[in-house]
C-alpha cells in the first residue's frame, strides 16, 4: 500500500512536470507553426504551387464576407471586389487603374466640364433579360438621392450631381436630378462642378445601372443578399452563395464581351485567419492569398510566388491641436514629433507587408493633370530627418514656454497587434530623437472612431483610403467644417485654396492649387503627418493569369486581353503615330 | 406525475422569465458600447446618418425600440442585420444547424471518449493505463481548443496530406466526413477530458460501495460488476454536467470554427459586437441564451427521469 502511494505520488508528480513541458512546447508550437513550416523549408523550397485541381477555375481568398451587393447601399471593400465582376457600368478601370469606356461607348463632354453625354452600347443585358438602357441609370441614381434607400455612401452621388442635396432633402422632384435619358442608348450626366475624375466615379459602384423591375420585384429590402436576389449585367453571374464561406461567379455567355474573363469560373473563399490561409495555399486548396507581414519571410523559404501592390492607403498622425496644453497646437511641436520617425526603418523593419514611407498626404498612385500622378508633380513634401525635427520641437517648446517633461503625451491607436507594433515603434522613436516619453492608448475600432469623435485623444495613429482617383479625396479632409476633421485644424489659406480647387476648370491650375494645400497641411501646419503608403503582399499560385490587383481594384478577373482589347491597342499606336 | 408536470411548467416560466431579462439587459447594455453601426472609416453626413438611424429605428428612445424588438420578437421578427441588410433570423437559420452539427458532433465524442477513458482509468487504477488516461485528460483541459485546432490542422490535414499525397482530412470547410473529423475533436478534446476525470472519480466512489463488494462476493464477473452496477451509477454525476458542457462547446465553437473556416453562428455572434450590429447582438444572443436554458431545462428533466432518487417536485422539502 505504502508502495503506491509513493508510485501515485511519483506518477502525479510526473505529470505536473510533463504538463509544464507540455504546455511550454505546446504554446511554442501554436505561436511557431511559422517557425516550424519555415525550418522545413528547404525540403520544400523546390516544390512549385501549382494551386488548385480544378480546371479553369480560381480560388482566390476574399477574407470576409462582402457585406451589402446592393450597388445602391454598398460601402465595403470585399463587396466591390465581387460587383466588379458581375456588374458593369459606364467605364471600367483596367489593369492600370485608369478608366477605360465600357457601356458608354461614345463620351462627350460639355464646354464646361459639367455635362457627360453618353452613347451607350445597345447589346448589353440583364441577367433577367431586359436590355441595359439609360432608364437603367437613371433609376439608380435616383434611389441612391433618396433617404428611403439608406445608404451610406448617397453623398458620393449628391454631392456631385445638380441638385442632388435638394432631391435629397426632398425640396425637389427626384426628375429634377442630373441624370437624364435622352433615349434609350443616350444618357445625360450634369455635375455641379467640372469633375476631373468623373469617368473615374462612372466605374463605381454607386454610378453603376439597377434595373427597376428586378429592384422592385426582389424588394429594396433584401436585393442583394443572397444569390437568387440579385439581377446583374456584368462579365460573371453569380451562381452560388453560401454565407460566410464562398462565393462562385461563373462566366456570363450572355455577356457582349466574354472573352475578357480570366477564368470559367472564380471561387471566393472567407478565411479569417491568416494561418488557416497559409495552410490551405499550401494544401493546394486556394490560389491567392494575402499575406500577413510575419507570413512573408516564411513564404520566401517556401519558395512560393509573392506580390506586391500600394493599395493607395495613407496611415499618419493626427494631432488634436485644440490641446494647448500639450503645446498641439504649435505647428512647430507637431511638425518636429512626425519628422521625429523614421518612416523607412518602419516599412523595413516592423511593417515589411509592401508598404513604403509616406512623401506626403496623396499616395503614390493618385492620378493628377495631364496623364501624370500627382506625387511627382506636387514633389516630397514630407521626410525622416532627426535633427530638423529636434530642433523644430525644441523651438516649439520655447515658443509655448513649455517643458518637454511636462507634455505627457500619449497615442491612440487600434487595438490590433500590428497597430500596437507600430505605435510601440514611434514610442521608442520619439524617446530616442526627442528624448520624451509617449503613452499608447490602444482601443477597439470603434471605441477610436468614437474617441477621435469626441476629440478624447493628443495624438492618433490613424489610415486613410480613397473614394475616388483624385488627390481631392486625401485633401479636402481637414477644412475646417469637415467631419473627418477629428483634430479641430483650421487654417484659412488651406480652405481657400482647398475650395478654389474644387470648382476650379484648368486641371493644372487645380493640381497647383491643391499641391500648396498639401504642403500647408501636411507640412508648414503639420495638423496630420503622413507615415506611409500601406501595402499588400499576396501569395499567388502557378496557375493565376489575368488578375488585377491594384489601389482601387484588390481583385479584378475581367481584364484578359481579348479581341477587342487587341484592337484598342492598336488604334493606341495609330493615334500616337498621328500625332508624332 | 401530476407533481412532475407541474415542475416542468413552473421550469418553463422561469426560463421564459430568465429569457425576458437576458434581452432587456442585452439590448440596454449594448447601446453603451461605443460608436454606432454606421461609424466606420468615413465621416457620414448628418442628413445621411439621420436617414439610416431613421430607417433603422434608432432615432426612438431606447425603452420604445426594446418594447418594439420583444413585440416583434415574440411573432419571431428578429428584424434585420444592420451592414448587409439580412434577416437576422435567416442568418441564424442558414448558419446555427452547421455549429450544431460541430457541437453535437464534438458532444457524442467527448462523452463517448470521457466515459470509455474515466473508466479504464478507475478500473485499471495505478496502472498505466491510468496515467495514461489522466495524462491525456490533463492536456486535454489545459490545451485550448484553438492551439488544438492549429496543430491538428498543420499536421492532420496540411502534413499528412503533403507526405501522403491523399487529402484524408480536409483543411478548411464543412463538408463531408473529411472536413468534419477535425473540427469536431478540436472543440470536443477539452470536454472530454472533463468528463474522463469526472468519471473516474465517480466510478472509483462507486466501486467503494458496500454494494459492489456484496456483488462481488456473490462471484460475479468483473464484467458484469463493471457495466451493470458502477457505470451505471457512476454516470449520474457526468450527466449533470452535460448542460454547463453544452454552454463550453457552442461558445467555443467560434475559435474552431474560424481555424477551419466553418461558416457556423460563432462568427456572427463575436462579430456582431465588434460592428454594433445591434439586431444581430440580441438576436444572437437571445438565441444562444434561450437554447442554453433549454438545454439546462432538458438536462434537468433527465436527470430525474435517470435517477428515481431524484423527485421532480416543486415543493419545498
Amino acid at each position: 500500500m505504502k508502495m503506491k502511494k509513493i508510485l501515485a505520488m511519483a506518477l502525479a508528480s510526473a505529470m505536473v512536470l510533463s504538463l509544464g513541458a507540455c504546455g511550454s512546447s505546446d504554446a511554442g508550437s501554436a505561436s511557431g507553426t511559422d517557425s516550424s513550416a519555415a525550418s522545413d523549408g528547404t525540403e520544400t523550397a523546390s516544390t512549385a504551387f501549382p494551386g488548385t485541381a480544378e480546371e479553369d477555375t480560381y480560388v482566390v481568398d476574399l477574407r470576409s464576407e462582402p457585406a451589402e451587393l446592393n450597388s445602391v447601399k454598398t460601402t465595403d471593400v470585399p463587396s466591390g471586389d465581387i460587383l466588379r465582376e458581375i456588374m458593369v457600368g459606364l467605364y471600367k478601370l483596367d489593369e492600370n487603374d485608369k478608366p477605360q469606356p465600357d457601356l458608354a461607348v461614345e463620351t462627350q463632354v460639355s464646354d464646361d466640364g459639367c455635362t457627360y453625354t453618353m452613347k451607350l452600347r445597345e447589346d448589353a443585358k440583364w441577367t433577367n433579360g431586359e436590355p441595359v438602357t439609360a432608364h437603367d441609370f437613371v433609376y439608380s441614381y435616383q434611389t441612391i438621392c433618396s433617404k428611403e434607400a439608406a445608404s451610406s455612401y448617397a453623398f458620393i452621388v449628391y454631392d456631385n450631381l445638380v441638385n442632388g442635396k435638394e432631391v435629397y432633402e426632398g425640396t425637389k422632384d427626384p426628375s429634377e436630378l442630373g441624370v437624364k435619358a435622352i433615349d434609350d442608348y443616350t444618357l445625360e450626366v450634369t455635375f455641379q462642378n467640372p469633375i476631373p475624375y468623373a469617368t473615374h466615379l462612372f466605374s463605381f459602384a454607386s454610378y453603376y445601372p439597377l434595373n427597376q423591375k428586378a429592384y422592385e420585384e426582389i424588394g429594396p429590402d433584401v436585393y442583394g443578399d443572397d444569390a437568387d436576389k440579385l439581377v446583374t449585367n456584368g462579365a460573371y453571374t453569380m451562381s452560388e452563395w453560401v454565407h460566410n464561406d464562398h462565393i462562385t461567379l461563373t462566366k456570363n455567355e450572355d455577356f457582349y464581351d466574354p472573352d475578357r474573363c480570366a477564368a470559367g469560373t472564380i471561387r471566393y473563399t472567407m478565411m479569417n485567419d491568416t494561418n488557416t490561409r497559409m495552410n490551405a495555399f499550401q494544401g493546394g486548396q486556394v490560389d491567392c492569398i494575402n499575406l500577413a507581414a510575419d507570413q512573408i519571410e516564411q513564404a520566401a523559404s517556401l519558395g512560393i510566388k509573392t506580390e506586391s501592390y500600394v493599395d493607395n492607403g495613407n496611415w499618419y498622425i493626427q494631432f488634436n491641436t485644440l490641446k494647448t496644453d500639450k503645446g498641439l497646437d504649435n505647428a512647430n511641436i507637431r511638425r518636429g514629433l512626425g519628422m521625429a520617425i523614421n518612416t523607412q526603418s518602419l516599412c523595413d523593419d516592423i511593417l515589411k507587408d509592401g508598404s513604403v514611407p509616406a512623401t506626403g498626404l496623396v499616395p503614390t498612385t493618385i492620378s493628377g493633370a495631364n496623364g501624370e500622378k500627382f506625387r511627382d508633380a506636387a514633389g516630397d513634401v514630407v521626410n525622416y530627418d532627426p535633427e530638423a525635427a529636434k530642433e523644430a520641437f525644441e523651438k516649439g517648446l520655447q515658443e509655448t514656454g513649455l517643458s518637454a517633461d511636462s507634455l505627457n503625451l500619449s497615442l491612440l491607436c487600434d487595438d490590433l497587434t500590428n497597430a500596437q507594433r507600430t505605435a510601440e515603434f514611434f514610442q521608442a522613436q520619439w524617446k530616442e530623437n526627442l528624448g520624451i516619453d509617449v503613452t499608447i492608448t490602444p482601443q477597439p475600432f470603434k471605441s477610436r472612431l468614437d474617441s477621435m469623435d469626441n476629440g478624447d485623444f493628443d495624438m492618433v495613429f490613424a489610415g486613410w483610403s480613397p473614394d475616388y482617383n483624385d488627390p481631392m479625396t486625401f485633401l479636402d479632409m481637414f477644412t475646417t467644417t469637415n467631419g473627418n476633421n477629428y483634430g479641430k485644424y483650421s487654417s484659412a489659406e488651406y480652405d481657400s485654396l482647398v475650395t478654389s480647387a474644387m470648382s476650379e476648370g484648368d486641371a493644372v491650375a487645380r493640381q497647383d492649387m491643391l499641391a500648396q494645400a498639401e504642403k500647408i497641411v501636411a507640412y508648414d501646419d503639420a495638423a496630420i503627418y503622413p507615415l506611409y503608403f500601406s501595402g499588400v503582399t499576396y501569395a499567388v499560385s502557378d496557375k493565376i493569369q489575368n488578375m488585377t490587383r491594384t489601389g482601387f481594384q484588390e481583385f479584378d478577373f475581367t481584364d484578359a486581353p481579348s479581341s477587342s482589347d487587341n484592337s484598342g491597342e492598336t488604334a493606341e499606336a495609330e493615334t500616337e503615330e498621328a500625332a508624332e | 406525475m401530476a407533481n412532475q408536470l407541474r415542475y416542468i411548467l413552473k421550469r418553463i416560466v422561469y426560463s421564459f422569465i430568465t429569457i425576458l431579462v437576458l434581452t432587456s439587459v442585452t439590448f440596454l447594455l449594448m447601446q453603451l458600447l461605443p460608436g454606432d453601426p454606421f461609424t466606420g472609416g468615413r465621416d457620414i453626413p448628418d442628413t445621411v446618418m439621420e436617414a439610416l438611424r431613421a430607417k433603422y429605428g434608432l432615432d426612438k428612445p431606447v425603452l420604445q425600440q426594446l418594447v418594439m424588438y420583444i413585440g416583434n420578437a415574440l411573432h419571431g421578427d428578429f428584424g434585420i442585420s444592420i451592414p448587409d441588410g439580412r434577416e437576422v433570423t435567416d442568418i441564424i437559420r442558414q448558419a446555427f444547424p452547421v455549429s450544431f452539427d460541430l457541437g453535437i458532433r464534438a458532444l457524442l465524442f467527448a462523452f463517448i471518449m470521457g466515459i470509455l477513458l474515466g473508466i479504464v482509468a478507475a478500473v485499471k487504477r495505478g496502472t498505466a493505463w491510468d496515467s495514461g488516461a489522466m495524462f491525456l485528460a490533463l492536456v486535454g483541459v489545459s490545451v485550448p481548443s484553438f492551439i488544438m485546432g492549429a496543430i491538428l490542422q498543420y499536421f492532420l490535414a496540411l502534413k499528412l496530406g503533403q507526405a501522403t499525397g491523399t487529402q484524408v482530412f480536409a483543411i478548411v470547410g464543412w463538408t463531408d466526413w473529411h472536413s468534419k473529423i477535425l473540427p469536431a475533436f478540436a472543440l470536443a478534446f477539452g470536454s472530454m477530458a472533463t468528463v474522463s476525470r469526472l468519471m473516474r472519480t465517480s466510478m472509483l466512489d462507486v466501486m467503494s460501495q458496500d454494494y459492489i463488494k456484496t456483488a462481488k462476493a456473490k462471484g460475479l464477473s468483473q464484467r458484469q460488476i463493471i457495466w451493470r452496477h458502477a457505470v451505471r451509477n457512476a454516470i449520474m454525476p457526468v450527466i449533470t454536467v452535460m448542460g454547463p458542457l453544452v454552454a463550453a462547446v457552442l461558445t467555443g465553437a467560434f475559435v474552431v470554427e474560424n481555424i477551419f473556416a466553418i461558416p457556423g453562428l460563432g462568427k456572427y455572434f463575436v462579430t456582431s459586437v465588434q460592428t454594433n450590429n445591434y439586431t444581430l447582438i440580441a438576436g444572437t444572443t437571445v438565441f444562444y441564451g434561450t437554447f442554453l436554458i433549454l438545454a439546462n431545462l432538458v438536462v434537468d428533466i433527465i436527470y430525474g427521469l435517470i435517477d428515481p432518487r431524484i423527485k421532480l417536485t416543486g415543493r419545498k422539502e
